[in-house]
Parts: structure tokens; sequence; C-alpha cells
């Protein structure tokens, strides 16, 4: 006998994202889920989020990563708050790994949350951990067709940060073939071109952190009547 | 790689609907999954039998249906059937879409046995 299902297979993820995202808004704290390549910049660029927003809003760091904490010592050196969930064999980080994490982290003391997920552009973008948005990071060391390769994470991105472009000039990276393959895949993301390096463009990135946490309350004030 | 949550998350759903629906067994499992989900069909076939080995769906055969993509343009209505990812209206060149399908990660139905559970644990 035929047994009709029409459920969504991550719909428990889903509901443990929602729950997450719910968590988060209680305590003001605005998440970002970064995802990119491994090597391509993730940890460099929450270092510089974290000197750009100083003195504006505090950051805390959830840290995803096949094995090691190297990453979330480096944050924790700079003085972030920042957590390590080792995934092991995972590919990705769920929403029930995020949710443990979070009751370890002081979510009264932070404004913002970055979520560096594990190195991948297809897996991490089918799980919402609980972020307000996407942060798809690209760089030019990587080629310039990663939008055409996985236009998922492009397309659901809030916002494509291009790093490391202090080494265009030693690569073949084509800005014109970038730009080409994202515009077709997604005609209206902003992108900001970076260099975690030499601090080009970085401030660029403040800005633009710092103007969507604004724009988010400026939009739930309504709904919550403060 | 991501075929493995995925196939663990469709193998807890159907163990769930089987003892729901009262089956001993369960042959086929039908799924839709969308082309920008990107999975490999032949991880995630075998990361299912390998998960459903151990529960009292083992051996159900997974029939996995490629979803292509498909849009509809905001502006001029026109719909999009593209074999490639391209996001732009090919009628008028507006960029305001409305995804129709090529997302889905959905069982659609299983196929199984009736009768008293030969096991119902996990
Ligand atoms: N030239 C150049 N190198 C950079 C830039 N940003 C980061 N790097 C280097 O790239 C390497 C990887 O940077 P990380 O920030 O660790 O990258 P990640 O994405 O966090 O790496 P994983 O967590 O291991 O996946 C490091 O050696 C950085 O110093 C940049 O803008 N230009
Ligand atoms: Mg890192
Ligand atoms: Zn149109």
């Amino acid at each position: 006998m035929k047994v009709a299902i029409k459920e969504d297979i991550l719909k428990e993820e889903d509901r443990i994202g929602a729950r997450n995202r719910e968590v988060l808004h209680k305590h003001g704290v605005t998440a970002f889920n970064l995802i990119g390549s491994p090597g391509a910049g993730k940890t460099s660029l929450i270092e510089a989020a974290y000197r750009q927003l100083l003195g504006k809003a505090k950051i805390g760091v959830i840290e995803g990563d096949l094995a090691s904490d190297k990453d979330t010592v480096r944050l924790k050196k700079l003085g972030l708050e920042a957590l390590q969930i080792n995934t092991g064999r995972g590919c990705h980080l769920s929403p029930g790994m995020v949710e443990e994490a979070l009751s370890d982290i002081p979510l009264d003391l932070i404004d913002i949350l970055i979520i560096e997920n594990v190195g991948n552009l297809v897996c991490p973008v089918s799980f919402h951990l609980g972020e307000e948005a996407k942060i798809g990071l690209v760089s030019v060391a990587e080629g310039d067709d990663k939008p055409t390769k996985y236009p998922l994470l492009f397309r659901e991105a809030a916002v494509v940060i291009l790093n490391k472009i202090d080494l265009i000039p030693y690569t073949d990276f084509s800005r014109e073939a970038f730009y080409q393959g994202l515009r077709v895949i997604n005609p209206t993301i902003p992108v900001i071109e970076l260099s975690c390096r030499t601090g080009e463009g970085v401030g660029e990135w403040g800005e633009w952190l710092i103007g969507y946490c604004q724009n988010l309350y400026e939009r739930m004030k309504p709904e919550n009547g403060n | 790689m991501h075929e493995w949550s995925i196939a663990d998350n469709l193998v807890k759903l159907v163990v769930k609907a089987v003892e729901r629906e009262g089956l001993a067994s369960v042959s086929r499992v039908v799924i839709q999954v969308g082309v920008l989900r990107q999975v490999i069909p032949e991880s995630l076939e075998m990361a299912f039998s390998f998960l459903a080995g151990e529960t009292a769906i083992a051996g159900a055969g997974l029939e996995i249906e490629v979803v292509p993509l498909k849009a509809r343009c905001r502006d001029c209505g026109a719909e999009i059937r593209e074999g490639e990812f391209i996001f732009i209206c090919p009628a008028c060149g507006g960029f305001d879409l409305d995804i129709l399908s090529g997302k889905e990660l959905f069982i659609d139905y299983i196929e199984g046995e009736k009768g008293r559970q030969v096991s119902g644990k996990q």
C-alpha cells in the first residue's frame, strides 16, 4: 500500500533553527551564518569585523570546524567570546549543534553572533541555524567561477564578500568573469571587495554589518511595540 | 556530503510514519530533491541504505526524483525553465523571480505492507 507523507525532510532541523532564532531574538542578538570554502578567510573576516565594530557592537563567535580549535584560540586571543564546535566528519553545522552552543555563550553580553560554518559551499546552505542572514564568502585564490558552481549559496546569501583582492595581480582571477557569473545567479546581491591582509575594504564590511542590524531593529520595532 | 544528514532525517521521518501507519515493512521511499540542493543521488542512496539498515525500515529502496529549476517572473509573468542556473527573466530581463521548484527536499510517499510490525524499535 501507498502512504502519502508530503513532509519536508529537514523539517525537524528547521524547527530547531527557528527555535534558536527565537532565543537569539529574546537576547537581542543578531546572528550571521558565515559560509565559505576552507581557507577563504572566514576567521580573518571575523577578526576584521571585531576590529571594525570595537566600541560599536560586541561580537560573539561560534566556530564550526572538523577537528581543531585553532580558530577559536585565535579569536579568544583578540578578546572575543568564542565557542568551538567540532563536527568530526560532518560537513556543516546543524541547528542542534548551535542550540547546544547557545547555552554556553553569554548572549546578554553580545549584540552580534557570527557563526563560522565548516569550510564548504554546498552543505551548510540547506541548514538554517537560527541566523538572520547568510554571508557568502569567496576569495580570489579560489577562482572566479564560484557563483556559477554553487548557485544556492549565492541566491540565499544577503551579501557576498570577495576576500584577498590583494592577490588579484598575481592570479588569473577575472573580476569581469566573476561579476558576470554572479549577476546571472543573483543580479541584486551586494558585493564587498576586501582584503583582510591589507585592510582595504574592511571598513565597508563593518558598515554593512552595523547597517544590517540597524535595518533589522527598524523592521522589528512595530511588531514588538517598542 | 550533506547527504548523510539528509538521510539521517529521512530515515527518522520514515520510521515515524511506519509506526504511525502500522506498517510491517517498507519497500519504497519516494522523495523529491531540487537541483539547487546539489545532492549526489548515489551518496544519498548509500547513506540511506546504511542508516536504514539499523532500523525497522531496513531494506527499503530509495527513489530520488530530481526536480528541475522552475521560476516565474513577478514583473511579466513569464515562466522560466532553465537547464542552467539563470535567474534573469529571458522575456523582460526582470530580476524579481518566484522560484517555483528546484529547492525541494521532500518525502512524497512510501510503499509498504500493512500488518503487525516485526520490530518497532530503532
Ligand atoms: N593574501 C591574503 N591572504 C589572506 C587574506 N585573508 C586571509 N588570508 C590568509 O588565508 C589563510 C586562511 O585564512 P583563515 O581566516 O584562517 O581562513 P578560514 O576560511 O577561516 O580557514 P578554515 O577555517 O581553515 O577553513 C590564512 O593564511 C590567512 O592569513 C587576504 O585578504 N589576503
Ligand atoms: Mg577558520
Ligand atoms: Zn519577465
